[in-house]
C-alpha cells in the first residue's frame, strides 16, 4: 500500500504538510469540544438542546468516521501508508486521550489505560478505524484507477482490514448484544485491579 | 351379715358417686377445652402478625409518579397507595447502585458491612437476610424477582420460595426471561417479566393467605434496556420532555463517554419508554394490592413500595445513577398499611433510608432487631408517633468497573445540605444547598455560605468515614 506518491503523480511533501488535513480535522474536533462545554451556560433550554445535539452529531461523525475524510486526502497528498494510518487515527486517539483524562479523575493511571484501550466503546472505535482505512484505501485506488488502469483495486490488505473490523464489531458489539465481551473484559479487570 | 350388706351398699353408692363425679369432671374438662380453644382462637386472630409485601423496583426516579405532579406519567395504583397509605418524601438509598442497594434493603446494613460494594464484589452467603429472620419468627417467606448480586447464585436461607433470574449477570430480560424457580432453571417463552413475577407473587399470596407471610417482590422494571410491554411501547409517544433538565438532549451520554449514545439510542425516546415501563410496573403493583383486597387480607397486610436507587435523565449531563446527586440518592417510598396507619394520605418529611426496611419489617413482626443492622425501624412514624430517626445520613459509593468511571465517594446529606468528597481522585469536594438548589448546580465550596456550614459537615463526614473504616 506504500506506493501512493508515484501512482498519483503528486510530488512528495514535507511531513508537516502531509499532516495538515488531519490537523485541520483535529482542530475542528477540539473547537467542537470546547463549544460543547461553552454552551452549557445557555439558559434557553430549546436553544441549548438544539445546539448541543448539532455539536454532538458533528463530534460523533468526526470521532467515528473522520478517517474516511483524512485518509483519502493524505493519500492524494502523497503520504505514505504509515502516515495515512497515523492521520486516520489522530481524532480517535484524541478522543481516547480525552477519555483517559476524564476517567483518571476517578481511577488509577493503569486502570485509565485499561479503560482507554480495552473497554467496548474505545476498542470498537479503534478497531472500527481498521475497516474504515480498508474502505478508504479501496476508494482511493478506484479513483486512481481512472488515471492508471494497471493499478489493482482489490488486494488482500484492505479486505483483511475490513474483515478484521467486522469481526471485531461482532465480538465487541453484536455477540449477545455486547454482553459477552463486556463480561470478559470485566473479568480481566477484576483479575488485574481488584 | 347385716354389717356385710351395709358395707356392700355403701360401696355401691360410693362407686356410683365416683362415676357421677368422673362424668361431671370429664364434661367440665371438655367444656373448658372447647371454651379455651374458642377464646384463644379469638385472641390469636386479634394478635395475628401482619402480612408483609415489599415491592422493589429498579432505577425508579423518585418523582416519576402521578401523585408527585409529574406532567403526564400515569401511575394510578401507586397514587392509590399514596392516598390510602403514607408517602416518605425524604427517602434515600445509601449507595446509588443496584447490587449494593439491594443488599442493603435485604440485610439492613451499609455496603461496607454487607460487602456488596459495587456490581462486581460478590454476595457473601454468610450475610443474614431479613427473610431468614422473619422465617425464624414464624413467617412464610418468598423472594420473587431480581436478586442481581455479584457472585454465584446465592444459597438463600429462610425462604420458602425463591424465584430469580439466571445468574449470568442477574439482570434478567423483559421478554422470555429464564427463571430459576426453587433451584430449577425454567424457560419462560412468551412471558413478559413483570407479569410473570406478579403471577408467582399472587400464587404465593393465595397459598399463604392464612399464615403470616412476607413476600419480597423485586421487579426488573424500569431498568434499561427500556423495553415496555407491546401495548405500552408507544404509550407516551406524543409527550414532550420539557420538564427534564436542559442537559437531557439526544447525545447527553457523551458526557459519560458514550460516543455512540445519541446515534444508537435517542435519549428522548428512551425516556418515554422508561416512563412506559413505570406505568407497566404500576399495573403489576395494582394486581398485587387488588388481590389482597379480593382475599380480604389487605387490612392486616403492610405493602411497601420502593426502588434500589434513583436515575439521572440529563441531570448534570448524566444518564445513569452513579454519582451522589439528588436524582440518584432519592428513592420513592410508599407504605400502605390500613391496620397501622392512623392518618391515610399523609406525607412524611422524615428522613428514611433503604437500610431501614429490614429493621422495620422485624419490628412489625415483633422480632428483635439485631445490633449489627445499621437501619432503624420506621414503624413508629408509620403509626403516627412524632419521632425523628436521624437528621443526616452517610452516602457511600465504591469504584465500579471502568466503563462507569465514577470514583469512590463519601457524602453526608442533611435536610438542607449535601457535601460530597471523592476518594483517590483529583475531583474536588462539592457542597450544595438542597433547598435552594435541588438540581445541585451551584457548588458552594469556597463561598461565604459554604464556609458557614462546611466545618460541621466535614466533622460529620469524618466521623462516618471513621465508622466505615472500622467496619
Amino acid at each position: 500500500m506504500d506506493n501512493t506518491g508515484s501512482l498519483t503523480g503528486v510530488s512528495k511533501k514535507t511531513v508537516f504538510c502531509l499532516f495538515i488535513p488531519a490537523g485541520i480535522v483535529l482542530c475542528f474536533w477540539i473547537i467542537l469540544n470546547l463549544a460543547y462545554n461553552l454552551i452549557g451556560t445557555i439558559d434557553d433550554v430549546s436553544l441549548y438542546r438544539t445546539l448541543a445535539a448539532s455539536i454532538c452529531a458533528l463530534l460523533f461523525a468526526i470521532n467515528g468516521f473522520g478517517s474516511l475524510l483524512i485518509y483519502p486526502i493524505m493519500y492524494f497528498n502523497g503520504a505514505s501508508f504509515k502516515f495515512r494510518v497515523l492521520g486516520a487515527y489522530i481524532v480517535p486517539l484524541a478522543w481516547c486521550l480525552k477519555e483517559f483524562y476524564r476517567v483518571t479523575s476517578g481511577v488509577t493511571f493503569l486502570e485509565g489505560l485499561f479503560f482507554t484501550f480495552f473497554t467496548s466503546i474505545q476498542l470498537w472505535l479503534l478497531m472500527g478505524q481498521v475497516g474504515l482505512i480498508g474502505i478508504s484505501e479501496l476508494m482511493c485506488r478506484a479513483i486512481v484507477k481512472r488515471k492508471n488502469p494497471f493499478i489493482k483495486i482489490v488486494t488482500p490488505g484492505p479486505i483483511i482490514a475490513i474483515l478484521i473490523s467486522l469481526a471485531a464489531t461482532y465480538f465487541i458489539v453484536l455477540w449477545h448484544g455486547g454482553l459477552n465481551f463486556h463480561l470478559m473484559i470485566k473479568m480481566i479487570y477484576v483479575k488485574l485491579f481488584l | 351379715m347385716k354389717q356385710f350388706c351395709l358395707n356392700k351398699r355403701q360401696k355401691i353408692i360410693q362407686k356410683k358417686a365416683i362415676r357421677i363425679l368422673s362424668m361431671k369432671l370429664i364434661i367440665t374438662l371438655i367444656l373448658s377445652s372447647i371454651a379455651f380453644i374458642f377464646f384463644s382462637s379469638i385472641v390469636q386472630a386479634e394478635i395475628k402478625k401482619p402480612n408483609i409485601v415489599f415491592i422493589l423496583s429498579d432505577d425508579h426516579r423518585w418523582n416519576h409518579m402521578g401523585f408527585m405532579d409529574h406532567p403526564w406519567i400515569q401511575t394510578p395504583n401507586m397514587d392509590r397507595m399514596a392516598k390510602e397509605g403514607m408517602v416518605f418524601n425524604n427517602a434515600f438509598c445509601t449507595t446509588s447502585l443496584c447490587s449494593p442497594s439491594r443488599a442493603s434493603f435485604v440485610t439492613g446494613q451499609y455496603a461496607h458491612k454487607h460487602g456488596v460494594k459495587n456490581n462486581i464484589t460478590p454476595w457473601n452467603n454468610k450475610n443474614v437476610t431479613v427473610l431468614e429472620l422473619l422465617k425464624k419468627g414464624g413467617y412464610k417467606t418468598a423472594f420473587i424477582g431480581k436478586w442481581h448480586m455479584p457472585g454465584h447464585f446465592p444459597k438463600l436461607r429462610g425462604v420458602d420460595r425463591f424465584i430469580s433470574f439466571t445468574a449470568k449477570t442477574g439482570q434478567g430480560q423483559y421478554f422470555d426471561c429464564p427463571l430459576i424457580i426453587d433451584g430449577v432453571e425454567t424457560q419462560r417463552k412468551g412471558k413478559y417479566i413483570g407479569e410473570d413475577l406478579t403471577d408467582f407473587a399472587i400464587e404465593f399470596i393465595n397459598k399463604e393467605k392464612d399464615n403470616p407471610f412476607c413476600l419480597y417482590l423485586a421487579h426488573k422494571a424500569p431498568h434499561g434496556p427500556f423495553k415496555p410491554p407491546p401495548e405500552l411501547k408507544d404509550f407516551y409517544e406524543d409527550k414532550n420532555i420539557d420538564h427534564l433538565p436542559k442537559w437531557a438532549h439526544r447525545y447527553a451520554g457523551m458526557c459519560d463517554g458514550e460516543i455512540y449514545g445519541g446515534v444508537l439510542w435517542n435519549a428522548e425516546a428512551q425516556y418515554k419508554r422508561y416512563c412506559s415501563l413505570i406505568t407497566s410496573l404500576d399495573q403489576q403493583v395494582g394486581r398485587v394490592i387488588d388481590e389482597l383486597d379480593r382475599l380480604g387480607i389487605a387490612e392486616n397486610t403492610i405493602v411497601i413500595y420502593s426502588t434500589d436507587n434513583g436515575f439521572f435523565f440529563g441531570d448534570k449531563g448524566h444518564f445513569d445513577k452513579r454519582w451522589a446527586y439528588e436524582a440518584s440518592l432519592r428513592i420513592p417510598f410508599i407504605v400502605k398499611y390500613p391496620a397501622g396507619i392512623k392518618d391515610p394520605g399523609n406525607q412524611s418529611e422524615k428522613m428514611v433510608l433503604n437500610v431501614d426496611l429490614a429493621p422495620t419489617l422485624l419490628d412489625l413482626a415483633g422480632i428483635s432487631v439485631p445490633d449489627y443492622m445499621d437501619g432503624k425501624s420506621i414503624l413508629p412514624i408509620i403509626e403516627g408517633q412524632s419521632v425523628t430517626l436521624r437528621d443526616n445520613f452517610h452516602y457511600e459509593f465504591f469504584k465500579d468497573f471502568p466503563p462507569y468511571t465514577v470514583p469512590g465517594i463519601d457524602a453526608v446529606r442533611t435536610g438542607e445540605f449535601l457535601y460530597i468528597e471523592y476518594n483517590e481522585s483529583r475531583m474536588k469536594p462539592e457542597l450544595y444547598n438542597i433547598l435552594k438548589d435541588p438540581e445541585n448546580i451551584n457548588n458552594l465550596m469556597e463561598t461565604p455560605e459554604g464556609a458557614k456550614v462546611l466545618p460541621g459537615l466535614e466533622i460529620q463526614l469524618e466521623e462516618y468515614k471513621r465508622r466505615k473504616s472500622h467496619g
